[in-house]
């Protein structure tokens, strides 16, 4: 799709979303409402910003502040509980230390009595061992004089009762002792948890009365995180407010329209520009710089005076602008198959027919005629094209002579332009046309392309055949003598040759070559 | 109609008429189209047939490729003969 066409495709698709947002849009009245109200919030909530804004500033704005009673009571209170842990604390160190006295008394008593239990063993057994004695020395009649006598024994038996018992109560004692000991090891452990726990008590109020020291001097870091949120939350809110106020105040419509004319104006560059590159395009990227040395030449030779000795009715009848158009185109053909003459354009009523005499008074009929085969001929007939170059070159070698520089141009450029789609290329600093202008000059091409072109018209039209001789015909009897004669300088006795040279060239080709219309139209050129 | 008039036709265009010729009894113009005040040529160039119908003249432009082919060549062979004479 070319860009016009998608631009105006583009600008039908944009009227239609117009319509569209026309049928859709929100009630005018609605819509100010909402902006009335919108405005309002935005200006209450940015005030509110601005104050939480400038509070964040100074940090002094989030000292923590107690309240005067809680301040007087407070030294009252971390008294009495330093007090009383303290008193406590005394208590359980006494218990604790008179639960160790009492077991270490204990402990040593424990240790009395087992050494006197020790001791009492072994008076026990000692006197067991002598009356054991006694007994075997009496068995075996050993010892007669240190027998112990009845009351002896007795007596032995009697301590050996007495020391028994008292074994027996050192025991019970030890047993008691140990039972006591326990308990006060018990008590010591209960006692040393108590302990604990009123020194973790007077820690915590060591730890809260250092605290309160620092509180009174900071900042309340929650209070400012609080305000900070709350900022980025108004902050947050007032952004939407504002992005709907600018969806409310938007004016999709009047937007559009300026699309819709920035389109128009791009099209309309559009066309313009297709008009100016068809222009750029026939004129060809060299024809400035040639046309200028062609003018350079001119105006050269300007210099030198030249009668204008003979006119002829395409030169004498206007006056020639110093800009003279090339043509752009022509209606583009069709490569019909259909060999008839008919066609399927339209018939158009001739209303009115006048003399155009007035009008070729103004308008040189040479350049309507050059420039219009020149355009024809690129879109329908590219063959042709040789000897509407040649005839150009006639025609502006003879407007040389006459010092009509404009038309010269034009021709010029019409050459230029034709060589180009062709192939020939002209050179500028020597004013000749290089060998590629075979294409236009060249024999063989020529011929070649003439030819070609002119028995395949003779193939579908017979009358071709009377068209195609005179053409050859008048190309072979082309002569330039005139136009040589009238050169008086040697520069211009020199372009002059060339162009001879040229045409000679062309006519020694055409020389060859004879067009019988009978045959022409009976073998279809194939003979050729 | 004939070379060097300027025909104004029905659809508000009006033409210059460059040059003629006759195909099988058929008459052929080389037109150049001219702005609407009949002041200035334009760019735009035609080839149109001459149609009579009912005592009244109607042109028709040329499509036919192999026509306009023809017409060009003879209107160029035309072309050399008015410059030869130069």
């Amino acid at each position: 799709m070319e860009e016009k066409e998608r631009l105006e495709k583009f600008k039908e698709d944009i009227n239609e979303i117009s319509e569209h947002i026309k049928r859709t849009q929100i009630d005018e009245e609605d819509k100010k409402r909402e902006l009335d109200e919108i405005e309002h919030s935005i200006e209450f909530y940015s005030n509110e910003l601005e104050d939480l804004r400038k509070k964040l500033e100074d940090e002094s704005n989030y000292k923590i502040m107690i309240s005067s009673s809680y301040a007087d009571e407070r030294p009252f209170v971390e008294e009495l509980l330093e007090e009383s842990f303290e008193k406590e604390e005394k208590e359980l160190i006494s218990l604790k230390e008179g639960n160790e006295e009492l077991i270490e008394q204990t402990i040593s008593i424990i240790e009395q009595s087992e050494n006197q239990i020790d001791d009492l063993k072994k008076e026990i057994k000692d006197m067991q061992r002598l009356l054991r004695k006694d007994e075997l020395a009496k068995e075996r009649g050993i010892g007669k004089k240190l027998y112990l006598t009845e009351e002896q024994i007795e007596n032995y038996k009697r301590e050996i009762e007495v020391k028994e018992e008292e074994l027996s109560k050192k025991e019970e004692e030890i047993k008691k002792y140990n039972e006591n000991l326990d308990k006060y090891r018990s008590d010591i452990e209960e006692t040393t948890k108590k302990l604990d726990e009123i020194l973790s008590k007077k820690n915590r109020l060591e730890v809260i009365k250092e605290n309160k020291k620092d509180i009174e001097s900071d900042i309340d870091r929650y209070q400012i995180r609080l305000d900070e949120d709350k900022v980025a939350q108004l902050e947050s809110g007032l952004e939407a407010l504002k992005n709907r106020k600018e969806f409310l105040e938007f004016e999709p419509l009047k937007k559009l329209e300026e699309i819709i004319s920035y389109i128009e104006e791009s099209i309309k560059n559009i066309e313009s520009n297709e008009i100016k590159q068809d222009e750029e395009t026939l004129i060809g990227e060299k024809t400035e710089k040639v046309v200028k040395t062609e003018e350079e030449i001119i105006e050269k030779e300007n210099s030198v005076e030249k009668p204008l000795d003979e006119k002829n009715s395409l030169l004498e009848e206007e006056t020639i602008g110093s800009e003279i158009k090339l043509p752009v185109a022509i209606a583009e053909t069709k490569n019909n198959e259909d060999e008839s003459i008919d066609n399927k354009k339209p018939l158009y009523k001739v209303v009115n027919i006048k003399s155009a005499t007035e009008f070729l008074k103004k308008h040189k009929k040479a350049i309507l005629i050059a420039g219009g085969l020149t355009a024809v001929a690129i879109l329908a007939q590219p063959v042709i094209i040789p000897v509407i170059m040649h005839a150009n070159s006639v025609l502006w070698h003879a407007s040389f002579v006459q010092a009509v520089p404009a038309l010269q141009g034009f021709l010029h450029g019409c050459n230029l332009f034709l060589g180009n789609a062709i192939g020939a290329s002209y050179a500028g600093a020597t004013g000749v046309w290089t060998a590629a202008t075979g294409a236009v000059i060249n024999a063989e091409v020529a011929k070649a392309s003439i030819l070609a072109a002119l028995t395949t018209h003779a193939i579908s039209i017979g009358a071709i055949g009377v068209a195609a001789k005179k053409l050859i015909n008048k190309i072979k009897g082309l002569s330039v003598s005139k136009v040589e004669e009238q050169s008086n300088d040697e520069n211009t006795k020199g372009i002059m040759t060339n162009v001879k040279e040229k045409l000679e060239k062309v006519k020694n080709t055409l020389s060859n070559i004879t067009v019988d219309d009978e045959l022409l139209i009976e073998n279809g050129g194939n003979t050729l | 109609m004939m070379v060097d008039s300027i025909i104004d036709l029905d659809n508000n265009t009006h033409y210059l008429l460059l040059d003629e010729t006759m195909i099988e009894n058929r008459k052929f113009f080389y037109a150049i189209l001219l702005t609407e005040d009949c002041e200035s040529p334009t760019d735009k160039f035609s080839f149109f047939e001459e149609v009579q119908k009912e005592d009244e003249i109607f042109v028709q432009e040329v499509e036919d490729k192999q026509l306009l082919d023809y017409l060009i060549t003879v209107f160029t062979n035309n072309y050399l003969n008015s410059v030869e004479n130069i």
